[in-house]
């Protein structure tokens, strides 16, 4: 089986939520191999809600454990090609990490494993067949900012 | 790999070593001799290694399942 290639590449830009706040959202490029393979055909969006500090954002000590949380979650999916992240937003009392994933079963065996270390956290997580990457391509569409802007 | 297609292919093996194993085990209690020149006694025994597999290979499934589900179980799961 050959290896795919996942860049590590991600572009950060503001956006406005549907209720009008203030929702940074972190992207990840160079993912078309992934999308191309035609193995990733589910989407996972998994929510951290959160009471929201001033401009909508987490306050320090939640944002610092979400920082870790999302350390563990990069780290766990970088290993093998189980799932990818594509989306991170946050904003608006929410963060949301969106993954497209090959195998649902072995995602959720994972994300339990990667999160071993923490307390049970907020989160709800929602799946959807999305084999087109429709959510992935509006996010970059959107909001990704090309380099020789 | 796909996990399905891992659990699948370790059921078929662990299924036939235990059909084997279980069949000679018969056999040998039953005396029935291993080196048979008959050949409606062989074929008997290659359905009987075959109906066996598929029985071995199912339960071998069901076992690696179950143990694989409860080896998952978190408080996160995907709705």
């Amino acid at each position: 089986m050959t290896r795919l290639k996942i860049g590590d590449e991600w572009w950060t830009a503001p956006a406005e939520g549907e209720d009008g706040n203030l929702v940074i959202v972190t992207g990840r490029s160079k993912v078309e191999p992934v999308m191309e393979s035609g193995r990733f055909n589910d989407r996972v969006e998994v929510t951290w809600k959160y009471t929201p500090a001033e401009g909508g954002m987490p306050d320090d000590a939640t944002a610092r454990l979400m920082e870790q949380v999302d350390m563990a979650l990069r780290g766990e999916f970088a290993r093998d090609a189980v799932a990818v992240i594509t989306g991170i937003y946050t904003g608006g009392g929410e963060r949301n990490w969106v993954f497209y994933v090959s195998s649902l079963h072995s995602f959720q065996y994972r994300f339990n494993h990667a999160l071993e270390p923490f307390e049970t956290l907020p989160l709800t997580i929602y799946a959807e067949h999305d084999p087109e990457w429709n959510e992935y391509r509006e996010m970059r569409s959107q909001t990704e900012i090309d380099e020789g802007e | 790999m796909n996990q399905l297609w891992l659990w699948i292919v370790i059921s078929l093996a662990i299924g036939i070593i235990s059909a084997f194993v279980f069949t000679s085990a018969v056999n040998r209690m039953a005396e029935v001799p291993e080196d048979t020149t008959d050949n409606a006694a062989g074929i008997s025994k290659l359905s009987n290694i075959a109906l066996n597999t598929v029985v071995f290979s199912i339960l071998s499934f069901l076992i690696v399942w179950l143990i694989m589900a409860v080896l998952q179980r978190g408080p996160y799961a995907v709705m």
